[in-house]
């Protein structure tokens, strides 16, 4: 298989999963019992009609008479073209509170992540190039707290030392800052702090591992004996053939924590995102919007294996596409 | 030539490993020169410290746990009192490598193109289409079909001989005075090993160059070497003229490795025993442990002074001291080639 099939069975691949994920939604609305009809039978039966009438008005309404294969057909366009649903609690479009949720959510995600990218190899190849003196053991003591920590516990540790005690950070979050201002800035470092350490301290590891091995390989000598300087010798020869099993282990930790963690340091730090907003949605039974939550999230998850994927085949061109 | 006007001299190279079982003298205290224009070859069984050597020229070995000391010079200046930017301009400039596992010494990431011009782009500043065109000249001139095309291929496009080709490419791209081949045929079969021998050849009259190889098989030596150093457990036991060498085999350790070229008739397994522990080795002369004809002399002391039997060939054998018949290890040579039975007239 050459490099144009592979991406293209990629991408079926990622469409075919995501169809998937939308048919098991739909599959569980189907079977469960939906509470706008409950809600109709129930005003029914208080204001004295009759409850069979009501529930037979509203799944008319809602298209819930029409065969299951209407109502599949009709539930994946909805998905696709974003029409999903209007949010009970909100009152308001189920996008629209995505939206706004996911402003917050990548007010801290897009330095979290970026961060990470440049931290965890940059940590992991210079650990592996001092392997076993004190340097590497401080990184790779460092890497095991924030891998063995729990998020939510060093979130509370956090806040209580240096905002509540020291009172260097705020404590809750405040959404009326601008964006862009050194106070959003500011109130977004323990947050962040917090994932960083979450993510890299795994990813850190496979990145020295895997670059121990490159670090004696044969063509570092060659390098080497070519005239190459040690730091083009780790950001080109190295850092390379690792950065393979490193993104593996950098997006799905960073996948991990987006959908776990981020619910824990969203709730700890008040940030209304989408980990909140999951939350919320769950608690309160409001459906679509718990719908609408869930598909972001895989969403993301599907994109997010694509895109490595892709980028894999940039990375490292042995890669086989035929036993994938 | 003359023996002045060498193009590399190695005075007293020595060396030393740290590991985990103590200190390990891989090299030790071992002297040669290249001429210019000239081939050398470092012989000697596997573990006698050949790619050590080697690597110790332009300080490839890894510091730590590596210790390298002596003299190194190149045209008279002294590498080991160079400082780091100048020993890369050394490396990229004058003295080039290839190695035994071309799999293994080119990077799987990268284009053969890419790892060709690397130094180019390092240290002379190219512009990328003419390092391109450069990069190209040189996989036409070491052999490969469909240069260009092949440019933008990856290593694992490529089979062992065409990789070990665009390995020699990669050496030559600086236009070295001095090309150390370790064991550059020892991974590839034999049909393609001769091919790589051929070339090499042909290179080093087109470009001029030295050439320093490795191997341990002295069949490879007859093919390609002006000169020789036998290597043992880290120390020279003869070297000399390729001729002299195959001509007289004066050390018994030479005498052995003659024995072992596959193509003499007889199958071998290999010089019987193994090298010395490198921890511990023994007093006296190494190979003394496998020497059929050591002596009480030969296990005290330093290893032997080498002997400069003949011009330019020189043997560390004690029976080449004063007082000794040098006979009797001449002799056991002619003895194993005519199979006669003339062991009683070595008996003192
Ligand atoms: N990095 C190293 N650390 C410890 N010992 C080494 C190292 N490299 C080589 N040696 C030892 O040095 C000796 C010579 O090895 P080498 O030069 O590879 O032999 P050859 O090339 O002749 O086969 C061997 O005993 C080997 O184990
Ligand atoms: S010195 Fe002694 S042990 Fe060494 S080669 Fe000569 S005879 Fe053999
Ligand atoms: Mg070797």
């Amino acid at each position: 298989m050459g490099m144009a099939q592979y991406i293209s069975a990629r991408i079926v691949y990622a469409v075919v999963v995501s169809m998937i994920i939308v048919t098991a939604s739909f599959l569980l609305l189907y079977f469960s019992p939906n509470p706008n009809i409950q809600a109709a039978a129930q005003q029914a039966a208080l204001g004295g009609e009759n409850p069979e009438e009501a529930v037979e008005r509203v799944k008319e309404a809602r298209g819930l008479n029409d065969p299951i294969h209407v109502q599949y057909m009709q539930f994946v366009e909805n998905v696709y073209t974003l029409d999903w649903g209007w949010s009970e609690t909100r009152s308001e479009p189920v996008t629209d509170a995505i939206v706004s949720s996911f402003k917050y959510t990548a007010q801290y995600s897009v330095p979290w992540t970026v961060l990470s990218v440049l931290i965890a190899p940059t940590l992991g190849i210079y650990s592996a190039s001092r392997m076993y003196t004190w340097k590497d053991h401080l990184a790779t003591g460092f890497a095991f707290f924030g891998y063995a920590i729990p998020n939510f516990f060093f979130a509370i540790l956090l806040v209580l030392v240096f905002g509540v005690w020291f009172e260097i950070f705020p404590i809750t979050y405040d959404t009326t800052v601008p964006i862009l201002s050194l106070e959003n800035a500011w109130q977004l470092v323990l947050p962040v702090f917090v994932l960083v350490t979450g993510s890299i301290g795994g990813t850190m590891r496979v990145a020295r591992n895997e670059s121990a091995e490159f670090m004696n390989a044969d063509f570092m000598k060659t390098a080497k004996a070519k005239g190459v300087k040690p730091t083009r010798r780790y950001t080109h020869h190295v850092l390379r053939p690792t950065l393979v099993p490193l993104s593996t282990s950098l997006v799905s930790a960073l996948f991990a924590l987006f959908v776990g963690a981020s619910v824990l340091v969203e709730e700890v730090f008040a940030i209304p995102g989408l980990g909140r907003l999951l939350v919320q949605s769950i608690i309160s039974q409001d459906t679509s919007l718990v719908l609408g939550t869930t598909l972001v999230f895989t969403f993301v998850g599907v994109v997010g294996n694509l895109v490595e994927d892709l980028v894999f085949t940039m990375i490292d061109p042995r890669i086989s596409y035929d036993d994938r | 030539m003359s023996v002045n006007d060498n193009l590399l001299e190695v005075k007293n190279l020595t060396t030393e490993f740290r590991t985990d079982n103590g200190m390990l003298t891989a090299v030790d205290a071992v002297d040669f020169s290249i001429g210019e224009g000239e081939t050398v070859c470092i012989v000697g069984e596997s573990g006698s410290g050949k790619t050590v050597a080697t690597e110790s020229i332009t300080g490839l070995v890894k510091e730590p746990p590596g210790k390298v000391s002596g003299t190194v010079e190149l045209e008279g200046k002294d590498l080991q009192s160079m400082n780091k930017k100048e020993l890369r301009q050394v490396r990229g400039d004058n003295i080039a490598h290839i190695f035994q596992n071309p799999q293994e010494a080119m990077n799987h990431c990268y284009s053969i193109g890419w790892q060709i011009t690397e130094a180019l782009q390092v240290h002379q500043d190219v512009p990328d289409d003419e390092a391109r065109k450069r990069g190209i000249d040189l996989l036409e001139r070491v052999g490969l079909a469909n240069a260009s095309a092949r440019f933008d291929d990856y290593p694992h496009e490529l089979s062992g001989g065409q990789k070990q080709r665009a390995m020699i490419a990669m050496a030559l791209v600086g236009n070295p005075d001095l090309l150390i081949a370790d064991e550059p045929t020892t991974a590839l079969d034999v049909t393609v090993q001769a091919q790589i021998l051929k070339l090499l050849n042909e290179l080093q009259e087109d470009y001029g160059m030295s050439i320093l190889f490795v191997t341990h098989d002295l069949g490879v030596v007859a093919e390609i070497a002006d000169r020789v150093v036998v290597m043992y457990a880290g120390k020279v036991m003869e070297r000399g003229d390729v001729f002299d060498i195959f001509e007289e085999p004066s050390h018994p350790y030479t005498q052995a490795l003659m024995e072992c070229i596959p193509d003499k008739g007889r199958e071998t397994d290999g010089i019987p025993g193994t090298l010395p522990n490198p921890y511990n080795t023994p007093d006296g002369c190494r190979f003394a442990p496998r020497c059929d004809h050591a002596n009480e002399d030969c296990t005290i002391g330093d290893q032997p002074e080498e002997i400069e039997i003949e011009r330019n060939h020189e043997v560390s054998c004690v029976y080449y001291q004063s007082g000794y018949d040098s006979s009797v290890v001449r002799d056991s040579e002619l003895e194993s080639d005519s199979s006669s039975t003339e062991m009683g007239a070595t008996d003192d």
